[in-house]
């Protein structure tokens, strides 16, 4: 009987180590500025951001010096592709006023694997994004940002 | 039935119900992506009649949190 009790006292005391260890982790990323608290679905909409950055290497070369935290390839002219741990996401330009200089940028996850509630790597696809804002931001105080739902599906695959 | 016999029967069983319920729960994981798409089909439909909110300002964003 006292085996049980015990099994089930370290059980839980596992379980509490694990959750704050993890709480700890979350909040010394928000204040040091890598990841912000967003929606729980965040993932389901795309970001459309109205700003004037220059060019487009300057947005390339201001990722670079915040820190891509994922693998960031075919970067092309016009879009940039990032691929980290359970997600995939792309940046890329939908509109670019001449004259103006004011460019419609737009970034969206493609693939993300979910695990319990959220998605399975939320801190990495948190920060990914975070650290697109924060370039825009960097480049153009006054970037104006929208969202807009992505039409996706839901796949479950039996491994 | 010998006890040689009596254990492959036992993991036999289990082999075969290990295999009914990886069917039944990826039909029914299949099952539940088709109304969940569905669902989000109508949801999206129906936001698409809605006029798209303006931009806010990303620095604001950033200030109130």
């Amino acid at each position: 009987m006292w085996i049980a009790v015990v099994s089930i006292i370290v059980a839980i005391g596992i379980g509490v180590a694990i959750g704050v260890s993890r709480a700890k982790k979350i909040k010394a990323l928000q204040d040091e500025g890598k990841i912000i608290r967003r929606d729980i679905h965040y993932a389901e909409k795309g970001e459309e951001f109205t700003s004037k950055i220059g060019s487009y290497g300057a947005l390339k070369q201001t990722l670079e010096t915040l820190g891509i935290p994922c693998a960031a390839e075919g970067n092309t002219a016009t879009q940039i592709l990032f691929s980290g741990t359970d997600f995939k996401a792309r940046l890329y330009k939908k509109a670019f006023d001449e004259p103006s200089g004011i460019g419609v940028y737009r970034f969206e996850f493609t693939h993300w694997k979910t695990g319990g509630y959220s998605y399975a790597n939320e801190t990495g696809m948190n920060m990914l994004l975070t650290t697109v804002e924060k370039a825009f931001l960097r480049l153009d105080p006054n970037t104006g940002v929208s969202t807009y739902a992505l039409q996706f599906t839901t796949k479950h695959t039996l491994f | 039935m010998g006890n040689g016999e009596a254990w492959l029967y036992l993991i036999g069983m289990f082999a075969i119900v290990f295999v009914i319920m990886l069917i039944v729960g990826f039909i029914g994981n299949k099952a539940t992506d088709k109304m969940e798409n569905a669902a989000r089909a109508r949801r999206d439909r129906a936001q698409g009649q809605q006029p798209a909110k303006p931009p806010e300002s990303l620095a604001q964003r950033y200030a109130k949190r």
